[in-house]
């Protein structure tokens, strides 16, 4: 069974759908990038994932569980790390760690264990009792990474990771999803950067004017199109072409 | 053509402010705690009046109105109104703006000898008591405010030319020790000639600064730092009776209350307790505001008699705390994690009412060791129970979720 499953999902702001009949799934032990450009339905899709909004038609479910239904039980499966860095003005780093911990049920030892690693990995030891007012986006842009894995969660959500992350940034967090990958996670990342999504991403997704336009790994992307030795950039670009013409 | 019209100027930024004074003024005059403010006021002037009655004769007045009067004659700023961008966008046009500053001193002066009005109003009972109920003096008193308050603008208008802020420091000290001498000779009604003589050195200041200043520029940073302080100084006064948006992210570490949160356990269902409770400490002015409350509330139950009228009255405080609470329900509204949370959906209402319940109950047990300290021990424990009571009260029926939203 499918870690996320989407199944024929329209759905929108209004009644005009951006989603247009997206059915994709992720599993078990997967990167895969969700890659379109800006207005192409990525965050959109994103939203519906994580429960804030309704699909008008078709259903999502993550290890087979639907928000409607279970609404605690599904947000536990999964952790959300934004575009833009969404922070309590009010709590130090450590506290945001702390309140992410707590809410979503890890105990005093989990959370302390990780918190380590991931402070080392992110060379944020030192800024443990800073406020958001001092961070730096990129700083902040690691809180929201670190608190999405101290949850290790089985699905994480990934939206536009890269920008604003120092060079040293991007490796942790590239490394950091491998290793949650090896560990079992899935992991839905939406980004603009394609030659990082080329290498790291085990599948490709491309979502163009709310509908999949096409999926699979490099290799089948690369048959598909009849391009032998193209890059995703170069595969990316001829589909947004071909369909000026259409 | 286009050219810069530095009436157009004024007449914008002039316009502007008092749209926003008269926008914060509404809710100042339309909240419940100006009520509250009218009757301390009333109090206080009952007491005033009291007080006056059996003056010692011996009472310095004339010192401490002179001491008083010559701080605000000697604190003279210029409200100019100027904004942030105005150091890139109105640098070029500088010297066109004299007309603009001249309006901006005439409006602070007007402003400033108003405040004189009040403050020789509220000093001349006092006087006349004790100087045989010479009330006629009041209009020469305030025509030597008048003057004096012009010349000290027009002094610190040239003083602010200076690049150094120790300069300023010392034309304060100097201007303050002149205008007390100058109170002091006033209200001790020395010879006429004396005064001139004070104001001739005041007259001598002014032609000093303007000679010193001569070739200077306007001091843009300076400026649009002082209206800065004087808009802020203006929110801080509004924010007490309602909320003031431009204050809301002042966040202050208050580390010592760190205590009080270490001891909530470390659980998912404490995760809102948790968060509330940081909020409550650190953020806005929540916390200063239950602390004025709790004081001014504590104060007026301690000199004030009604009785079993004071249960309601510290029901009242307690009432006015928690509606000024309210507003922290919504600290988070932008934070998408509390809608991702998966904890139940009535932890965060329920965390929030908790708080609500522990503030107003703590209150009330000061409210009403006021009055147990005063002495009425019955109508203290009434009040403790009623204040008990009234929490619950509040907690459960008021604080709905139509309230909250």
């Amino acid at each position: 069974m499918a870690l996320l499953e989407i199944k024929n999902v329209t759905g929108g702001y209004t009644r005009n759908p951006v989603l247009k009949d997206i059915s994709f799934s992720i599993h078990a032990n997967e990167i895969v990038g969700l890659i379109g450009l800006n207005g192409a339905g990525k965050s959109t899709t994103i939203r519906h994932i994580i429960g804030l909004m309704e699909p008008h038609k078709g259903e999502i479910t993550i290890d087979g569980l639907v928000f409607e239904k279970e609404k605690e039980a599904y947000r536990k499966k999964f952790t959300f790390v934004p575009e833009t860095p969404i922070l309590y003005e009010e709590l130090t780093l450590e506290e945001h760690l702390k309140m992410t911990a707590m809410a979503y049920g890890l105990t005093e030892q989990q959370y302390k264990e990780r918190m380590e690693v991931l402070l080392k990995e992110f060379r944020m030891q030192k800024r443990l009792k800073w406020f958001p007012s001092h961070f730096s986006k990129g700083m902040k842009q690691k809180v929201m990474i670190m608190c999405a894995f101290l949850v290790q969660p089985s699905l994480y959500i990934v939206d536009e990771p890269f920008v604003g992350l120092d060079p040293l940034g991007i490796q942790s967090l590239l490394d950091l999803m491998k290793k949650m990958k090896e560990e079992g996670a899935g992991i839905l990342m939406s980004t603009h950067i394609l030659a990082t999504a080329e290498r790291y991403c085990d599948r490709i997704i491309i979502i163009h004017e709310g509908k999949i336009k096409c999926e699979g790994t490099m290799d089948e992307l690369r048959k598909a199109f009849n391009m032998p030795n193209a890059t995703l950039d170069d595969i990316y670009i001829r589909l947004t072409k071909e369909e000026d013409y259409v | 053509m286009f050219e810069f019209n530095e009436q157009q100027l004024w007449k914008e930024r002039a316009g502007n402010t008092v749209k926003e004074y008269a926008q914060y003024l509404k809710y100042i005059f339309n909240g419940h705690l100006v009520l509250v403010f009218v009757f301390l006021l009333g109090t206080a002037a009952y007491y005033y009046q009291e007080w006056l009655s059996h003056i010692p004769q011996s009472f310095p007045a004339s010192l401490i109105m002179c001491i008083i009067l010559a701080w605000f004659v000697t604190v003279s700023p210029t409200y100019t109104f100027l904004k942030d961008a105005d150091r890139i966008f109105l640098i070029p046009v500088e010297l066109k703006m004299a007309s603009y500053f001249i309006k901006c001193m005439l409006v602070s002066f007007i402003f400033q000898v108003y405040i004189l009005f009040i403050l020789l109003g509220i000093f001349m009972p006092m006087y006349a008591v004790l100087n045989n109920n010479s009330f006629h003096s009041f209009w020469f008193f305030f025509a030597i405010l008048i003057i004096a308050k012009g010349l000290n603008m027009l002094i610190r208008w040239h003083v602010q030319y200076f690049v150094n802020v120790n300069s300023h420091y010392i034309d304060s000290i100097i201007r303050y020790l002149v205008n007390a001498v100058l109170l002091y000779f006033v209200f001790s009604k020395t010879s006429i000639v004396y005064i001139f003589l004070v104001f001739c050195i005041l007259a001598g200041l002014y032609l000093y600064y303007q000679q010193a200043t001569r070739n200077k520029g306007i001091k843009w940073e300076f400026l649009i730092a002082q209206d800065e302080k004087r808009l802020s100084s203006f929110y801080l006064f509004a924010n007490m009776f309602t909320d003031v948006p431009q204050l809301k992210n002042r966040i202050k570490r208050r580390r010592v209350l760190d205590i009080f949160v270490r001891s909530i356990s470390f659980d998912s269902s404490k995760t809102f307790t948790h968060l509330f409770w940081r909020t409550f400490f650190r953020s806005g002015d929540y916390l200063g505001l239950v602390l004025r409350l709790t004081i001014i509330g504590g104060v007026t139950l301690f000199f004030l008699s009604f009785g079993y009228g004071q249960v309601l009255l510290a029901i009242l405080f307690l009432f006015l705390t928690g509606l000024q609470l309210i507003p922290l329900w919504n600290a988070y509204q932008d934070k998408l994690w509390v809608d991702l949370y998966p904890l139940p959906a009535d932890l965060r209402i329920r965390a929030f009412k908790q708080l609500l319940a522990m503030i107003l109950a703590i209150e009330g047990i000061l409210l009403s060791l006021s009055i147990f300290i005063k002495g009425d021990v019955l109508i203290s424990f009434i009040s403790l129970l009623s204040s008990f009571v009234f929490t619950f009260m509040f907690v459960i029926f008021y604080v709905t979720k139509k309230r909250l939203s």
